[in-house]
């Protein structure tokens, strides 16, 4: 049986803007990493962002702090934030 | 000299006699320092004793262009500035965008050095070769925005670059801004030196050509980086700095209550998209700027109708969830006014959050405030404490006078203050993101995100650091410093540097097609030189490692609530950011250059000629 996780996401700045909601809640298969977060966006949504400008965090941590980076795996409950490459100051 | 980027002279205005000169530009200085940053402190080393005041006659403002202001790139539109600050009471450099800049180039200038003081109340307007000072005793009270009007009508040019002063300068007020054609030179109080030399204004235009070695390549690099710009900005055309509001929000680093927490409940009224559906008028841009990310926006209906504002992501973070204020029209009249009377609205913004904080607390009360109910959450409260503060009425009168004259005079308010050397912080919170505590420690001129070098991006997404790890980030600070060192040296936009090839690793040809000259390669040691230099002068001005600290607040308080929940940035943990920050600069464990590193720098000859 193929069980599955559900994950809280959150879309930020011009990806929220794009999509036309805040946040929604996904399931998806045991063992889904972050990058499949970005496939599934790119399959569901048309987006003017390619996959590489997109960066997600986890529960708050930016997915570069993962040691696994975009092949951490998710587990039921997560939240995954979706934001643009930010640049300031 | 160079075969083209520069105009080889700078002027020198002297308002107590009315009179002016022109110097030569010295080459061995812009081999050095490039030029605005660089050229600006080392001229404030040379020109500033450390015992100086920032409102004696002694003091001086020293404007500098860069190479590439003015020219047919996008964005050519900085210039900088160099003077004792009011709000610090030490070294202060600023960077501004407007039309100033181009056209002090164009009427033949790449600096403008302003000494002196006035008899009376003084305008200044400069085309080409020629000043003239004439008497704006009548200006006396005017805004901002109506100073840049009068100087526009004095000149009879409406395309004349133009500085002002608002009452608070005139005031004195130590947290007072330059307004340069709607851009500012914000922080550090600069204009309240410009109101103590009793000049309320300076315009400038000119009509020369700016030479450049390399049309053709000019040309094709305008071409590409306008292309890349259409896709790499598309936010900052759309949304501007606000766009960030949300992001910092949700990552749980926006100051919130005076900083005693990093969530701001209310996120989604003042974020981005509310300001598009609700208040969006028109963009701003700068001189050659395809980007436009100035955004002006207009109260349309309740209790602020027809208030008026550029808004940007500090502006916003600082006035609205850091004085609990989630109602997006009081944070646009509040703009409004800091605009009129000209106040740095990050500093005023940290003003109110401290008075609202020490007011909840029952540390001051009304008697105090002039029956103002300071409590957060206040639109009201929020726009009549800001006018207090302009017009230095109450305890808008202590407020006026810094954070570091707050501290003296009521040491027991410090556990509330977070500011560093006097300069109150911008709108991250450093337990959210480290390294951006060890930027607020070490900018050149206080608790800057610009100066101090911007690490949110490289903490977050580039792949290389953890937002909450030490290690590493003493590396990552200090190249970033040394990155926007030299760019705040070109004269061009922070946001299109990338875009021209300014990165940590330059490229493209872009100043070698301006001058002539082989600059890229040695880039960011000229950054790294510039920075040097800049402690050297703060050095002696009597800072050192115990005025890179971070408040107590910072280092004593995990954050209460929120995404950051738990996360605090203790002393411990700054201390091993610091002694890696220095040991990568080749400073002692006091925050001094070691003699190798001014020896290995070029600086030490430099400096003794």
């Amino acid at each position: 049986m193929n069980q599955t996780i559900k994950i809280q996401i959150k879309y930020l700045s011009t990806i929220r803007d794009q999509i036309g909601h805040k946040q929604e809640e996904i399931h998806f298969s045991k063992g889904a990493t972050l990058e499949d977060v970005r496939v599934w966006l790119n399959t569901h949504y048309s987006l003017s962002l390619p996959n590489s400008q997109i960066t997600p965090t986890l529960n708050g941590k930016g997915w570069s702090q993962y040691p696994l980076k975009l092949s951490t795996q998710l587990k039921e409950g997560d939240t995954v934030f979706l934001l643009p490459i930010v640049s300031g100051g | 000299m160079f075969a083209g980027g520069y105009m080889g002279k700078i002027l020198r205005i002297n308002v107590s006699a009315k009179k002016y000169h022109i110097e030569p530009l010295k080459e061995d200085e812009v081999l050095k320092l490039l030029g605005g940053r660089g050229l600006a402190a080392k001229r404030y080393y040379d020109e500033i004793d450390p015992d100086v005041k920032p409102f004696d006659a002694d003091n001086k403002i020293f404007f500098f262009t860069g190479p590439l202001t003015g020219l047919s790139l996008p964005s050519t539109t900085k210039f900088q500035l160099a003077t004792k600050s009011p709000e610090t009471g030490r070294y202060l450099c600023s960077n501004c965008g407007g039309n100033f800049g181009p056209q002090l180039k164009m009427a033949g200038f790449d600096g403008l050095i302003v000494e002196g003081r006035a008899s009376g109340w003084t305008y200044v307007i400069i085309k080409n070769d020629e000043v003239v000072f004439g008497d704006a005793h009548d200006w006396q009270g005017r805004t901002t925005t109506e100073t840049l009007q009068l100087l526009r009508e004095a000149m009879g040019e409406k395309k004349a670059g133009v500085m002002s002063i608002g009452p608070a300068a005139e005031r004195r007020v130590r947290i007072s801004y330059i307004n340069v054609d709607s851009r500012a030179f914000g922080r550090g109080g600069p204009g309240a030196v410009l109101g103590s030399k009793k000049v309320k204004g300076i315009a400038v235009f000119g009509t020369k050509k700016i030479p450049v070695a390399d049309e053709d390549s000019i040309d094709q690099i305008r071409k590409r980086a306008l292309e890349n710009l259409k896709t790499t900005r598309a936010n900052h055309t759309k949304y501007g700095t606000a766009q960030y509001i949300e992001v910092i929000n949700e990552l749980g680093a926006l100051p919130t209550r005076n900083f005693q927490t990093t969530y701001f409940e209310d996120g989604d009224q003042i974020d981005a998209q509310m300001m598009r559906q609700k208040y969006y008028v028109k963009n701003y841009a700068c001189y050659r700027c395809p980007v436009a990310c100035g955004k002006v926006l207009e109260v349309k209906d309740g209790p602020y109708t027809g208030a008026r504002a550029r808004v940007e992501f500090e502006t916003i973070g600082l006035l609205g969830p850091n004085c609990g204020v989630a109602d997006f029209g009081a944070v646009i009249k509040a703009n409004q006014l800091c605009d009129e009377m000209g106040l740095d609205t990050i500093s005023a913004g940290n003003a109110v959050a401290l008075a609202m904080e020490l007011y909840e607390r029952g540390i001051i009360d009304a008697s105090e405030t002039e029956n103002v109910e300071a409590r957060f959450g206040s639109g009201d409260a929020l726009i009549e404490m800001i006018r207090l503060i302009g017009e230095r009425r109450g305890i808008g009168n202590l407020f006026a006078k810094g954070m570091n004259h707050v501290v003296k005079k009521h040491p027991e308010w410090r556990q509330y203050i977070l500011s560093v050397k006097g300069m109150p912080f911008a709108a991250y919170d450093p337990r959210a993101f480290h390294g951006n505590g060890l930027t607020y420690g070490t900018s050149s001129r206080g608790a800057c995100h610009n100066v101090g070098g911007w690490t949110i991006r490289a903490e977050l997404q580039s792949g290389d650091y953890d937002r909450y790890a030490l290690e590493g980030k003493g590396e990552l600070v200090k190249t970033i410093q040394d990155n926007r060192a030299y760019v705040d040296s070109l004269g061009i936009c922070t946001v299109v540097r990338s875009a021209l090839g300014f990165s940590d690793n330059p490229k493209g040809g872009t100043l070698e097609a301006a001058t002539g000259h082989d600059f890229s390669p040695h880039l960011m040691e000229i950054g790294s030189r510039i920075y040097t230099l800049e402690r050297i002068i703060l050095n002696r001005e009597g800072i050192d490692r115990k005025d890179d600290l971070l408040p107590g607040r910072i280092t004593n308080e995990p954050i209460p609530s929120g995404p950051a929940k738990g996360h605090v940035l203790s002393q411990k943990m700054y201390d091993i950011m610091l002694d890696e920050y220095y040991d990568e600069r080749g400073w002692d464990q006091n925050g001094v250059p070691k003699p190798e590193i001014i020896e290995g720098l070029s600086l030490k000859a430099y400096l003794n000629s």
